[in-house]
């Protein structure tokens, strides 16, 4: 892969370097391929004990306790697995506005949280999604993925409406190993996007939504008198732009934020805003300052 | 509720105020087109702000239209309330009597306040409604019905007119009896009862009259004292008319003349009698005398308080005697001091290159020239010229004469009124060699009038005109007429008469003067405008002054004074006890509104503009 005329170029590999410095010295009880799933079970890290009760496997049995105690007592370990992550990148049409484009730093974005995957070891999925499932590379582990993972984002372009209750439902309606489903989008879905996450919550994945927004959505700059045509829709909104008008789009994007993170926050999901003007390696940190990211 | 403008103006009016609302909300700014991500947000906003603010908003601008529309429309329209409207055709007659001139305690005068009633007249008719404006004076006259616009530009050239019979115009007759016009026309008349006191009936009436107090100058001549020809005296006539009873009053008079010479006088003044001051013009030279009255208090009326006159006597008269050397007359002129006396022998040398820049007066004795010479003349003797009254020839002349030509002048009858020959006794005077004039030569025609003699005998003849001119039928040395004790007088009153500057009295108004080609000039020397009229010319003497007219070497002095006891008394009206109309405020109100109503219109169609601008409306 040529790394000058791409998204993914020497700089953002520098970039990168830097990210995996900053994740590992932000997670340093982590271990390269060893991620706790929340599942209790064969793992070999001691997580807990609890009492023996009929059934339990003997070899969990502390002995050393027994004779200390004279009781069963049972050890508990976290089960270490592969955690599968899904990234699920918006390429509707609203994607590709901003400067620079949100599309590109959602995909940035994706790229840096793949290199850490599987720099991590983990098995990294990405997802294509507009009005469906336009593509997506297979679960992949092992660093020398990363190219893949970056030749795939690379090929992306922005198009289309948007649907992400449709792809989850396509995309989760197949058996799915339980892992990380991050979603990198502008979350502008006319359609039910709390379903969309219901399709995924009931599947028992962990979710982490990344809503990335151009500065002039956060706070627009528009003529007194506009005429706002939708890029995915074409449909058309004639607006008289007083700050007064402002306040209200700014408090309703806030009320359409707070309903997600509402919602995330209710289960324990992580969310957090993107601005596509700033550097997308702040946004990869604010990811993992959240602590949701990689448990 | 009628409106002021005319049907296809509000009509008019209406589109192009409907246009112009469309034309502004046409005129706004197209939105610029701005394609977002995505319109999720905005329509969230956009539709709640709409359920809530959109109706309102839509209601303020249409409000906002709707009153700035019809603020225009009212100010084109000029809508006039109820009872402040006429229609139709009205026939206005304005009383333009002297007595409108009286000023008012306002400040305004009574044709002012009638005018101004006319006017809101007009300003409350319909603007189909058609007017015929006349006046008592029967300046304007005539049956055709015009605009509004036309019969205000009439109003503005009407006034009040001196020196003419005022009445009420027969509107029925100008109109035609038993016409559409006469009946259906409105006829109103305005004015102060003063001239024209009443109106027929069915003509509503509308009076500007008022009490005002006046005091005016009622007469004021100039006049010779009959003792000495040469000295004159003023005799004023003062009439006080307060506005309301009270005592005796103070009018102060002031006579002024030419080279600064005065004389005033304090009179007490009954109010509504005469009162009557001679005043001897003692130091006073020849020329223009001035009348001036003032009272304490108010005075309505000016006119009348002024009045001209002209002192005509000259200080210097150049006299002629032409066949002389004659002691006779040479002592007789000699002996008035006025005279400068040159004397020239007969015949036709002595006369040659007369005229009135040398010499005042030529005196001939002896045979008449040929051609009248160009200055007065005071002829005596016999012999006929074309320029003298035919004679009777040499015959027995008169009862009581002797054969021949000897006439005894008491006998035969005489102008004794005239100037010349009032109050003179010649009982005993007795002629000889008379060559009579015949009388059938002074008729209407000739411009000799007979002075002295009988139906048969013409003895002394007078003439005005191109020059005042004397001519005896005989010889004045043939005669005993020198040696009677009134002769000197005669002949003095003769030498004023023949030299004294013609003076006419005028009231104020048109004044005609005898003078068959000349022109007018006021006391500025400015030429006034005139016209001829026959024999006569005619100007608008308008205000109280001297006025002189030229023509043909000769000149007259026109003492244009306004000398009216019916003008004066400008209390004196059949209307006295009424109120006067008021002038009619919603007529005012309705032509006065219509341009606040365009300004509020254009402060609304700005306050729309600037709400939109700032998204106050849509």
């Amino acid at each position: 892969m040529s790394n000058s005329n791409t998204l993914f170029d020497n700089d953002f590999m520098e970039r990168l370097e830097y990210l995996k410095l900053m994740a590992t010295r932000m997670l340093p009880s982590r271990h390269r391929g060893e991620h706790r799933a929340r599942k209790r079970g064969s793992g070999i890290e001691l997580a807990d004990y609890r009492p023996y009760v009929d059934g339990d496997d003997t070899r969990d049995v502390d002995w050393k306790a027994f004779l200390r105690l004279d009781k069963l007592v049972l050890r508990i370990f976290d089960e270490e697995a592969d955690l599968p992550v899904y990234l699920f990148v918006d390429r509707s049409a609203s994607m590709a506005f901003g400067n620079p484009p949100k599309f590109d730093f959602a995909r940035k974005m994706a790229g840096a949280l793949s290199y850490i995957g599987l720099m991590n070891h983990d098995l990294i999925s990405i997802v294509w999604y507009g009005k469906k499932i336009d593509g997506w590379m297979a679960p992949k582990r092992g660093r020398n993925q990363i190219f893949r993972a970056f030749r795939f984002l690379d090929a992306g372009d922005p198009g289309g409406a948007t649907s992400l209750s449709a792809c989850f439902r396509s995309f989760f309606g197949s058996r799915r190993k339980r892992g990380l489903a991050v979603v990198l989008s502008d979350l502008m879905d006319e359609e039910d996007l709390l379903g969309a996450f219901d399709a995924c919550r009931h599947q028992k994945h962990d979710m982490f939504v990344v809503q990335v927004l151009t500065p002039e959505e956060l706070e627009p700059a528009l003529p007194d008198e506009a005429l706002l045509t939708d890029s995915e829709d074409g449909s058309e909104r004639r607006v008289r732009v007083t700050p007064r008008l402002l306040d209200r789009y700014q408090k309703a994007l806030a009320e359409h934020q707070e309903k997600v993170e509402e919602y995330c926050s209710r289960y324990g999901f992580g969310f957090c805003v993107a601005n596509s003007g700033e550097p997308f390696e702040d946004a990869v940190m604010a990811i993992f300052k959240t602590d949701r990211f990689i448990r | 509720m009628g409106f002021g403008a005319a049907p296809l103006l509000i009509a008019l009016g209406v589109l192009l105020t409907a246009g112009i609302i469309v034309v502004l909300y046409w005129v706004r700014p197209e939105p610029q087109p701005v394609v977002v991500p995505s319109n999720l947000i905005w329509r969230r906003v956009l539709d709640e702000r709409r359920r809530r603010e959109d109706f309102w908003r839509w209601l303020v601008s249409l409000v906002i239209a709707l009153l700035a529309g019809l603020a225009v429309i009212l100010a084109v329209a000029q809508p006039l309330p109820e009872g402040a409207t006429r229609g139709g055709r009205i026939v206005v007659v304005m009383d333009t009597a002297p007595s409108m001139e009286a000023a008012l305690p306002d400040g305004g005068t009574r044709w002012e306040q009638a005018a101004e009633q006319v006017r809101r007249i007009f300003a409350g008719s319909t603007e189909t409604s058609e007017f015929l404006l006349l006046d008592t004076a029967g300046d304007r006259g005539g049956r055709s019905f015009i605009g509004k616009r036309e019969a205000l530009e009439a109003l503005e050239d009407l006034g009040p007119v001196y020196g003419r019979d005022h009445r009420f115009p027969d509107v029925a007759d100008l109109l035609g009896s038993g016409s559409e016009a006469a009946l259906t026309a409105d006829v109103i008349f305005v004015g102060d009862g003063v001239y024209v006191p009443e109106a027929p009936e069915g003509v509503e009436r509308i009076s500007v009259f008022e009490p005002a107090p006046n005091a005016g100058i009622t007469a004021f001549d100039v006049r010779p004292l009959p003792s000495d020809p040469g000295r004159f005296e003023a005799f004023i006539e003062v009439v006080r008319h307060p506005a309301e009873d009270d005592d005796r009053g103070v009018v102060v008079l002031q006579i002024d003349g030419a080279g600064g010479a005065s004389a005033r006088r304090t009179v007490q003044v009954d109010p509504g009698t005469p009162a009557g001051e001679t005043v001897p013009l003692t130091g006073f030279v020849a020329g223009p005398v001035r009348a001036v009255i003032a009272i304490s208090g108010e005075d309505a009326l000016s006119a009348d308080d002024v009045a001209h006159a002209y002192v005509p006597a000259r200080n210097r008269l150049r006299v002629l005697l032409a066949g002389g050397p004659n002691p006779f007359w040479e002592a007789a002129l000699r002996l008035d001091p006025r005279v400068s006396l040159s004397v020239a022998p007969a015949g036709p040398e002595a006369l040659a290159d007369l005229d009135s820049g040398s010499v005042d007066l030529v005196v001939i004795e002896g045979p008449p020239p040929d051609a009248m010479p160009p200055v007065p003349v005071l002829f005596a003797g016999s012999g006929n010229a074309e320029w003298l009254p035919a004679r009777l020839g040499s015959e027995a002349a008169g009862p009581g004469g002797e054969e021949g030509t000897t006439v005894m002048l008491p006998v035969v009858r005489g102008q004794t009124g005239h100037l010349l020959l009032r109050d003179l006794n010649f009982e005993d005077a007795l002629a000889r060699d008379v060559e009579a004039f015949d009388t059938a030569a002074f008729g209407e025609r000739s411009s000799w009038t007979l002075l002295l003699g009988d139906s048969r005998l013409g003895l002394l003849a007078a003439r005005e005109s191109p020059f005042r001119s004397l001519a005896f039928a005989f010889p004045i040395a043939r005669s005993n007429l020198p040696l009677q004790a009134d002769f000197p007088l005669l002949l003095s009153r003769a030498l004023s008469w023949l030299t004294d500057v013609e003076v006419r009295r005028v009231g104020l108004g048109q004044a005609r003067v005898a003078m068959a080609a000349g022109a007018i000039f006021d006391s500025d020397g400015r030429e006034v405008p005139s016209r001829r009229l026959g024999s006569e010319i005619s100007f608008d003497a308008s205000e109280p002054s001297l006025y002189y007219a030229a023509g043909g070497g000769r000149e007259v002095v026109v003492a244009a004074s306004l000398l009216d006891r019916r003008a004066s008394n400008l209390n004196q009206s059949a209307w006295a006890g009424e109120s006067p109309a008021t002038l009619a405020p919603a007529a005012t109100a309705a032509s006065a509104i219509w341009p606040i109503l365009a300004l509020f219109a254009l402060l609304l169609i700005v306050a729309e503009w600037v709400a939109f601008h700032r998204h106050a409306t849509v």
